[in-house]
C-alpha cells in the first residue's frame, strides 16, 4: 500500500474502536440517566462506527479478508454495550434478591 | 493491621519511589532527543532508557506485590503465611534494585563475557538486570508465590478471586525465567523474550490487576463478591481467550513464518472487544454509585483505569496491529506512543487507586478527598495523554518518511531527524513529561498530606472564614 | 469456596460457573494452540532451515532485492564473498555469531536501536545494516572493515551521535559478523524497500 493510504488506514482503524468506545459509553450513561441526548449521542457513534466500517471497506487496500473481520466488529461492537449491560443488571438484581 | 498488610504498605512505598525513579529517568531520555550530543560517551541514551523501563517494570511489580500483601490477609481472614521471610525478602529486593541502578549508572556496561551479563547489563529491552539480580527477583516471586498458596492451605480455604490469583501466578513466575538466556539466534531470542514480556503485559498482568481491581471495589465501594468474581470470570475468558494467541502480533517480522500475520493479527485486533466490557463494566459501577464514593481518589483512578485500558490499548494498539500497518510502524515512536498509554491505562492508573485505597483503610479514614489529589489526577493524565499524542504525532511522521519512502536505511533515518513534525513531537513530548513529572510531585504531596476528610473540610473552611 | 445455588432456573450466562468453565476452557485450548505453533515455529527459525541461514552465512553475499511473486523484499545470498579475510568453518562461524551477540548484550545495542524492529527508537534499525547504502558501495570484504572500525570509533553523525562503546577489535569483528547472518533472515519484507531509493 503506499504509505499515504497506510496513515489513513491507521488513522480510520484507530477511529473505528474509538466509535465504538464513543458508543458504549453513550449507551451506558444513558441506561443510567436516561437523557434523551445520551441516547442520540450513542446512535450517532454507531453510525459513526458504521461509516468509518464503510470508508475500511471501500476506500483502503487491506485484504478482503481483513474487510470482513472489520464488518463483523462492527456488528459484534453493536452488541457488547447492551449484552454486558444486560448480564451486569441481571447479576445485580439476583444478588439483591439473595 | 495484619503483618502482611504492614508489608503491603511498605511495598506501595517503594513503588511509588520507583514510580519517581521512572519518571526522573523518562524525563532524562526524552532530552536526548532534543539536545543534540547530551552527556554523550557520559551517560548514553540507552542506560538511561534502560533505569527508566525497568523501573517501569519495578514499580508496577511492586504495586502489585503491595496490592496483594494488603489485600491477601482480609481475604483469608487470617496472617499470610511465611511473612517473616517475605519481610527479608522487601529489603532485599529494595537493595538489590539500588545496587543494579548504582551498577547501570556508574559502570553501565562491560565486555562481551558472561561476567558482564551475571554482573553487570544483559542488554536485552526490559530485562536488563544482571544475572545475580535476575536471580533475585525469581526469588521475591517464588516466596509470594509462597506466601499466597501458603495461607490458602493454612486457611484451608479460598475464594474465586484468590484461586484466579493462585492460577495466573504459576506462569507470571514461569515465564520470567525467559530473563536468564543468552540466545545466540536472534529470532529465537525474540521469540521467546515476547512469551514474556507480552504473556506478562497482555495475558497475566491483565488477570493479576483484574484480581486487584476485584478486591478493590469490594473494599472501595463495597460490591458483591459474587458479582466480581463472576466478572472476573468472564474478563479471564476474553483477555486470556484473545491475548494468548495475540501474542503473534509480534510475530510478523523476527523471522518467524507468515502464518502469524493472520493469527497474531486477528486474535490481537479480537483484544479491544474484553476492553470495552470492562468499560461497560466501570461506567456501570459508576452509575449504580452515582459517581460517589467516599474515597474519591481511589474511585476516580479505578474508572481511569478502565477508560486508559481500552484507548491506550484497545484504539492505539487497533491502529497499528494489522501486519500491513505494522510494516511501517514498527519500532518506531509509534511503537512508543502505544506503549506509554497502554501500560498507563492498564497497570499505572490501577496501581494509583490501591495507593488511595490502602492509605485510605491504613488510616483508619472514612473516605478520602483532597484538592491535590484532582490537580495530579490532571495534571498525570493531561500529561499522559499529551506525551502520547506528540510521539503519535512523531511515530506516523517516521513511518510515513523513513520507513515508508526511505526504506529504514541510516540515511533515512538521518533524514527525519530533522523533520519538523517529528522535533515539535519530540519537544512537546518533554513539555508533557514535565507536566506529567508536575503531576506525580503532587501525587506524592497527596499521599503523605491525606488526611481525614472531616479535617480536610473542616480546615477549607477555616481557610475561607479567615 | 462459594458455589451459588440455583434453586431457580436461570440463564446459564447467568452463572459465575459457566464462566469459569469458560476462562479455563479458552486458556487451556489457546494454549495448546500456542504450544503446537511454537514447536513448528522453532523448527522454522533453527539456522539452516529456509527462513534462517546457518551461521556460515556469512562466507556468502547477502543482498536484499525485492521479489515479484511474493511481492515483498527478501534476502539474497549469492556466491562466496569473504569478510575479515577468512572462511568460516560453520563451528567457527557460530562461535564468532554467538560472540557477536555477547557484543551486543553486553553493550545494550537494543536499547539505542532495533532488531527486526524491535528494541530502542534512538537509533537506525539494524536488521539490513550490513546492506545500508552507506556501506553498500564496499565489496564485503572492504565493508567489513569499514563497519568493524564504525564500530570502534564512531563518526558523531547527526543530531543523535553514536557512543563510543570501547568495543575491541574482536568484539567489533564479532558484531559485523552477527550484523550480516541477521541481514539474510527473511523477515517477511521487514524493513520494506530497503535501499530502493538510493537505487533510484
Amino acid at each position: 500500500m503506499t504509505p499515504a493510504a497506510m496513515l489513513a488506514t491507521a488513522i480510520l482503524l484507530g477511529a473505528f474502536v474509538a466509535a465504538a468506545g464513543a458508543y458504549g459509553l453513550l449507551y451506558c450513561a444513558a441506561r443510567i440517566s436516561d437523557r434523551k441526548m445520551l441516547r442520540t449521542g450513542g446512535y450517532v457513534s454507531y453510525m459513526g462506527l458504521c461509516l468509518i466500517t464503510l470508508a475500511l471497506v471501500a476506500f483502503t487496500p487491506l485484504h478482503v479478508g481483513w474487510k470482513v473481520f472489520v464488518v463483523a466488529s462492527c456488528l459484534i461492537y453493536l452488541m457488547i454495550p447492551p449484552v454486558t449491560w444486560r448480564y451486569l443488571t441481571r447479576l445485580h438484581r439476583e444478588e439483591r434478591i439473595r | 493491621m495484619y503483618r502482611s498488610q504492614r508489608l503491603g504498605l511498605k511495598y506501595l512505598t517503594a513503588s511509588t519511589v520507583m514510580f519517581g525513579a521512572m519518571v526522573a529517568f523518562g524525563l532524562l531520555s526524552s532530552i536526548y532527543y532534543i539536545w543534540p550530543g547530551f552527556l554523550l560517551n557520559v551517560f548514553n541514551f540507552n542506560t538511561a532508557k534502560i533505569v527508566h523501563i525497568d523501573g517501569l517494570v519495578i514499580w508496577l511489580l511492586m504495586g502489585f506485590l503491595g496490592a496483594i500483601y494488603w489485600f491477601l490477609p482480609q481475604e483469608l481472614e487470617c496472617e499470610v503465611e511465611g511473612i517473616a521471610l517475605a519481610e527479608i525478602l522487601f529489603w532485599v529486593f529494595c537493595a538489590a534494585v539500588a545496587v543494579v541502578v548504582a551498577v547501570l549508572i556508574f559502570v553501565q556496561y562491560g565486555a562481551a563475557s558472561e561476567s558482564s551479563m551475571w554482573f553487570i547489563n544483559q542488554g536485552r529491552k526490559y530485562v536488563e538486570a544482571p544475572r545475580w539480580a535476575a536471580l533475585g527477583i525469581v526469588a521475591v516471586m517464588g516466596v509470594f508465590a509462597y506466601n499466597v498458596i501458603g495461607t490458602a492451605v493454612k486457611a484451608r480455604k479460598t475464594t474465586g478471586i484468590l484461586t484466579v490469583l493462585i492460577f495466573d501466578l504459576v506462569p507470571l513466575v514461569v515465564l520470567y525465567l525467559d530473563a536468564f538466556p543468552e540466545i545466540r539466534n536472534m529470532s529465537q531470542d525474540l521469540f521467546w523474550w515476547w512469551w514474556l514480556v507480552h504473556l506478562w503485559v497482555e495475558a497475566t498482568w491483565e488477570v493479576l490487576i483484574g484480581c486487584i481491581m476485584a478486591w478493590t471495589l469490594i473494599h472501595l465501594v463495597s460490591a458483591s463478591r459474587r458479582v466480581v468474581e463472576s466478572w472476573l470470570y468472564v474478563e479471564v475468558a476474553m483477555v486470556l481467550g484473545t491475548g494468548i494467541l495475540g501474542l503473534g502480533h509480534h510475530y510478523f517480522f523476527i523471522g518467524t513464518p507468515r502464518y502469524w500475520f493472520a493469527i497474531g493479527g486477528f486474535f490481537s485486533a479480537l483484544e479491544p472487544l474484553p476492553l470495552l466490557g470492562m468499560v461497560v463494566h466501570a461506567v456501570y459501577d459508576a452509575g449504580s454509585n452515582h459517581l460517589r464514593a467516599a474515597n474519591r481518589p481511589a474511585f476516580y483512578w479505578t474508572l481511569a483505569e478502565a477508560f486508559g485500558n481500552f484507548i491506550g490499548g484497545g484504539v492505539w494498539g487497533f491502529m497499528m496491529t494489522l501486519p500491513q500497518i505494522n510494516l511501517y510502524s514498527h519500532g518506531t515512536q509509534w511503537t512508543a506512543s502505544h506503549g506509554h498509554f497502554a501500560f498507563w491505562g492498564a497497570y499505572g492508573c490501577g496501581v494509583i487507586a490501591v495507593l488511595y485505597l490502602a492509605l485510605e483503610k491504613s488510616r483508619g479514614y472514612d473516605g478520602l478527598d483532597s484538592r491535590a489529589w484532582r490537580w495530579s489526577f490532571a495534571l498525570l493524565n493531561i500529561g499522559m495523554l499529551g506525551m502520547v499524542g506528540a510521539l503519535l504525532v512523531a511515530g506516523m511522521d517516521q513511518a510515513f518518511y523513513e520507513r515508508a519512502i526511505g526504506g529504514s536505511t541510516w540515511g533515512a533515518f538521518l533524514a527525519m531527524e530533522g523533520r519538523p513534525w517529528f522535533v515539535e513531537g519530540m519537544w512537546t513530548r518533554s513539555a508533557f513529561g514535565l507536566l506529567f513529572a508536575c503531576g506525580y510531585a503532587t501525587l506524592v504531596y497527596d499521599l503523605l498530606t491525606a488526611r481525614r476528610p472531616e479535617a480536610a473540610v473542616t480546615e477549607s473552611m477555616a481557610a475561607a472564614g479567615s | 469456596m462459594e458455589i451459588p445455588t440455583s434453586g431457580r432456573s436461570q440463564s446459564y450466562t447467568q452463572d459465575p460457573l459457566f464462566w469459569r468453565a469458560g476462562a479455563i476452557a479458552a486458556t487451556i485450548f489457546m494454549s495448546m494452540v500456542l504450544i503446537a505453533l511454537t514447536i513448528d515455529t522453532l523448527r522454522q527459525i533453527t539456522p539452516g532451515s529456509p527462513r534462517v541461514p546457518s551461521y556460515d552465512v556469512i562466507n556468502n553475499s547477502v543482498a536484499y532485492k525485492f521479489d515479484p511473486i511474493r511481492a515483498e523484499y527478501v534476502p539474497k545470498i549469492g556466491g562466496e564473498e569473504l569478510i575479515f579475510g577468512h572462511k568460516y568453518s560453520p563451528e567457527e562461524a557460530a562461535d564468532l555469531i554467538g560472540k557477536g551477540k555477547l557484543v551486543i548484550q553486553s553493550r545494550a545495542c537494543i536499547d539505542c536501536h532495533t532488531f527486526f524492529g524491535n528494541g530502542g527508537y534512538y537509533a537506525p534499525d539494524l536488521t539490513r545494516a550490513w546492506m545500508d547504502p552507506v556501506w553498500g558501495i564496499y565489496a564485503g570484504p572492504k565493508r567489513a572493515d569499514k563497519l568493524a572500525n564504525f564500530l570502534m570509533h564512531p563518526l558523531r553523525l547527526g543530531a543523535r551521535a553514536m557512543p563510543d562503546l570501547h568495543i575491541q577489535r574482536d568484539e567489533a569483528e564479532a558484531a559485523v559478523a552477527y550484523l550480516k547472518w541477521m541481514s539474510s533472515v527473511d523477515s517477511n519484507g521487514f524493513p520494506d524497500r530497503f535501499g530502493a531509493q538510493s537505487a533510484q
